[in-house]
């Protein structure tokens, strides 16, 4: 897009959430740094404004409420320097060539704008999959809605959206969505699990099914939704037994199976990992193209909002060192690929020069990867062509939680920086 | 209450809506009735929105006539109309020698009504063309010429521009029965009773139903097929980059396969799952429904990952006339009742359709006095998307609201829906299909609440009382069960 005249920072951040935020905040202990942050809801904060439970944990060291945690960050960056631009959405990102900024065009109700800015953190988020992309049958009624649209209707409208909900999923979220629909009023007739296993943690799902009564449906999958104008109810099947049983609801809650917010990168140079469905990074966070940075859930879908913010204050440390030594030479990376079940390790890109000893793994599990499915006992190798270079094993994989590798135990001299190093689940023993 | 009018129109998809453009030139009465709570939501919504350059139909049919019409005033309509158009170009994928005389058969034909730049190519054309299609196609019919519509669009700039000029629109006002008098008919609906002295059936799926209540009816709207058809992620719109498709029976489209660039840059898989539908209202998206069209799209293109883009899917029964053409005559009764059942290629013909029906009204006695004040231009939606920096900086220095993004997957603005509502939309599907707003990667589920909001305020009513799509579908049920 043609520029009138375009405005000049040094940092844009992409995304006023917790990863945003908080790598606004360290970007501002740098008073010489011109920071901008950029935002398309009318407020800032991100995914916790809708949602209600333990919040700030792990960043800031104190438990809040969803909108409460949302205000406390909104209020600190309010006080720092850094520009913040709401209600305001970037509509591309042009990157710059070597040495030159990059361009962002910005639109909001004042007009469009350009801004031309040496680094770009894009803390974009992600959001959940529709029904139709999890290849969830039946007709297409009104009623059938994701987690955040839920948690919008009734935390940010204050509105009753139905009477019964099915839960589909069960990673952490839907425990979320069941708190929404209670907290609505809605009564839940069901969680739906097509594996045996739950995707969260056993334990205070169960507390809630016991607390709020209602059944959990393991190893059964939603055969078809009923109704032609609004939900009428769904026709599940058990695996076991292929028993196909209808229950009356007005309301599918589908919920997980996250997916980056990534469209900004979309007619960009910057390399996509089909696997995450957001950027590839190296291990300092930085995209293929120099200078631009990723953080929190635009990298993979999702992870909890406190280790989002953890890692844009890391990002936005990289990007002062970068700031401050001009560009630091990255050794020859080593790409690193994950095989289904797996769903994706990031960072994608290894430089084995830069792993450092386990010290914060406990706090902050990276680089690390994630299963698609919860998974007990599995045997993990790495490989490099027809070389292995690692294998260990694991108790058991939550499939929404992220996993530290030990890549400092690799055997990186054996590896074949062409191929590159694939991950891959053993075959359990019989 | 009872209306009165000289023609009543019954249906409001692409043929009901272009007769009721064609009648609002002249000096009459029209009235059209469509029983949804918007235009173009049956078998319309259902079309891949393809221009065809008419190859696939055999000489001698209404409906290879009308194509032939409709190219020669073609470039007239997309100007009066304001409608988007792309010649995308076709690829016939021929797998074996019998398949290879089909693609010669409708070289020939299409050759006869003058179609340009028609050729047969080999492997290593297909190979330079569709680097991505199946290479043990022998051979492929090229259609440079094939075009697409920005679907959706066509039947609200017939709409629009038909009330424009004095035709009255009755949504949700569904036929219930019809009394043929001695000169005219009174016309039965779920809202007010309708005396009509010409009646014109374009009810698409239900055409033979509308038939049967005026008595005796001569023709068959069946659906033979269920068809189905799979929309995935702008970030693989570009596997293919012209319309491929595969053989076909241009009467029945039973198997038809096709895989192509949306307008919109989303990846189309489309398939006719050859096995009897459940009922005329069976739009259920079984599962089997995504294998078969996933297999009958690897069939055109292999080796793509289609199922993990996919970001949505529709299913339902495909209206087909017996012998597979047009049908557009006066009822076998009555010589003032058109019957009109259109299928494949509707859209493409839409443009002549209405004039076709406004000469067999006219044998009938219509007077068709030409209008001076009739205006044939109409508008289409500003769309941030399809506007350059320098527009983008006018349209929101006019109205802010088209600073306001509320689809973010597909970047609408505010301005651009309130400007839907103000046109007509009155649900979720209407502003979504004027707009795209929720068409993208994550289908409503961000922008959904806000577009509810909007409706809600523009229209006045409250929030629980917006549907999805008209009767019932309310975005969240407040009261009811």
């Amino acid at each position: 897009m043609a520029n009138e005249s375009s405005v000049p920072v040094d940092v844009a951040i992409v995304g006023g959430g917790p990863a945003g935020i908080s790598a606004g905040l360290e970007l501002s202990k740098l008073s010489t740094l011109n920071v901008a942050l950029f935002e398309r809801d009318e407020e800032l904060g991100g995914i916790p404004r809708s949602c209600h439970i333990f919040f700030g944990m792990r960043d800031r060291k104190r438990m809040y409420t969803g909108p409460a945690y949302a205000r406390e960050l909104e209020g600190v960056i309010r006080k720092t320097s850094v520009q913040i631009h709401t209600g305001t959405t970037v509509l591309n990102i042009v990157p710059g060539g070597p040495g030159e900024a990059h361009r962002l065009d910005v639109l909001s109700p004042k007009g469009l704008k350009s801004y031309e800015s040496r680094f770009i953190l894009l803390a974009t988020g992600c959001f959940e999959s529709s029904r139709q992309a999890r290849r969830i049958p039946g007709t297409r009624p009104a009623g059938i809605f994701t987690t955040g649209t839920l948690q919008q209707l009734v935390n940010l409208r204050h509105l009753r959206p139905g009477k019964r909900a099915l839960i589909f999923g069960s990673e952490h979220v839907a425990l979320s969505s069941i708190l929404t629909l209670r907290r609505a009023g809605v009564s839940i007739i069901g969680m739906v699990e097509e594996y045996p296993e739950l995707q969260t943690y056993t334990y205070p799902a169960d507390a809630m099914r016991r607390f709020f009564g209602f059944p959990i449906y393991k190893e059964t999958s939603l055969r078809t939704i009923l109704g032609n104008e609004r939900v009428e109810g769904v026709e599940l099947v058990s695996r076991k037994g292929e028993k196909v049983f209808r229950l009356d609801c007005d309301m599918v809650i589908i919920t997980g199976k996250f997916r980056p917010e990534s469209s900004l990168i979309d007619n960009t140079p910057i390399e996509f990992d089909s696997s995450t469905s957001g950027p590839t990074v190296s291990m300092d966070l930085m995209v293929s193209v120099p200078n631009i940075y990723a953080a929190g859930n635009v990298l993979r879908g999702a992870d909890m909002h406190d280790l989002c913010a953890l890692e844009g204050k890391i990002a936005a440390r990289n990007i002062i060192r970068n700031w401050k030594c001009n560009g630091a030479g990255v050794g020859q990376p080593i790409f690193i690929r994950a095989e289904r079940p797996i769903r994706y390790i990031v960072p994608q890109r290894i430089s084995p020069s830069k792993i450092r000893k386990r010290l914060f793994y406990k706090l902050f599990p990276w680089p690390a990867i994630q299963v698609e499915r919860t998974l007990k006992n599995p045997a993990i190798e790495a490989w490099s062509g027809n070389k292995k270079i690692w294998g260990g094993s694991f108790r058991r994989l939550i499939a929404n939680n992220r996993y530290p590798l030990p890549v400092e135990k690799f055997d990186w001299r054996r590896v074949d920086s062409e191929q590159g190093v694939t991950l891959r689940i053993k075959p359990a023993k019989p | 209450m009872s209306k009165k009018t000289d023609v009543l129109i019954i249906g409001g998809g692409v043929a009901g809506t272009s007769i009721a453009r064609e009648l609002s030139r002249y000096e009459v009465d029209a009235i059209l009735v469509e029983k949804e709570a918007d235009v173009g939501w049956g078998q319309t919504k259902a079309s891949w929105a393809i221009c065809h350059p008419g190859a696939r139909w055999a000489p001698g049919t209404l409906a290879q006539k009308l194509i032939g019409e409709s190219h020669q005033i073609l470039d007239q309509i997309i100007d009066e109309l304001d409608i988007k158009f792309k010649r995308l170009g076709e690829l016939i994928l021929a797998f074996n020698e019998e398949d290879l005389g089909c693609l010669k058969i409708m070289k020939k034909q299409g050759e006869r009504i003058k179609v340009e730049r028609l050729e047969i190519i080999g492997k290593t054309e297909i190979k330079r063309l569709e680097p991505n299609a199946n290479s043990s196609a022998i051979a492929a019919l090229y259609m440079p010429t094939a075009g697409q519509f920005n679907p959706h669009e066509l039947v609200f700039a017939f709409y629009e521009n038909a009330r424009d000029n004095g035709v009255d629109m009755l949504l949700c006002t569904e036929v219930t029965g019809i009394i043929p008098e001695k000169d005219k008919f009174i016309v039965e609906t779920n809202r007010d009773e309708i005396q009509a002295a010409y009646i014109v059936n374009a009810a698409g799926l239900f055409a033979e139903e509308v038939a049967k209540m005026a008595g005796g009816v001569d023709f068959k709207v069946t659906h033979p097929t269920k068809t189905s058809c799979l929309i995935l992620d702008k970030c693989i719109g570009d596997v293919v980059g012209h319309i491929v498709t595969g053989m076909v029976d241009p009467n029945k489209f039973t198997s038809f396969k096709l895989v192509m660039p949306t307008f919109d840059k989303n990846l189309l898989l489309y398939t006719s799952i050859p096995e009897p539908t459940k009922g005329i209202n069976d739009r259920a998206v079984e599962n089997r429904i995504f294998d078969l069209t996933l297999e009958s799209a690897r069939l055109l293109v292999p080796d793509i990952d289609f199922e993990r883009y996919i970001i949505t899917s529709f299913s339902g029964p495909a209206a087909r006339t017996e012998h597979g053409d047009f049908i557009i005559k006066a009822h076998e009764k009555h010589p003032t009742f058109i019957n009109v059942a259109i299928p494949p290629p509707g859209i493409t013909c839409s443009s002549v359709i209405g004039k076709r029906v406004a000469e067999i009204l006219q044998k009938a006695g219509l007077s068709l006095i030409e209008k001076s004040n009739f205006n044939p231009y109409r508008k289409g939606i500003k769309s941030l998307q399809r506007s350059s920096p320098m527009q983008i900086r006018e349209l929101v220095r006019q109205d802010p609201r088209y600073g306001r993004i509320v689809c973010h997957c597909e970047k609408v603005t505010e301005g651009e829906i309130v400007e839907a509502i103000n046109r007509g939309a009155t649900t979720l599907d209407g502003v979504k299909f004027r707009t795209r707003a929720g068409m993208g990667r994550c289908q409503t589920n961000y922008c959904g609440p806000e577009v509810t909001g909007i409706l809600a305020r523009e229209l006045g009513q409250p929030f629980d009382s917006i549907t999805k799509k008209g009767r019932g579908s309310n975005y969240i049920n407040h009261k009811g069960s």
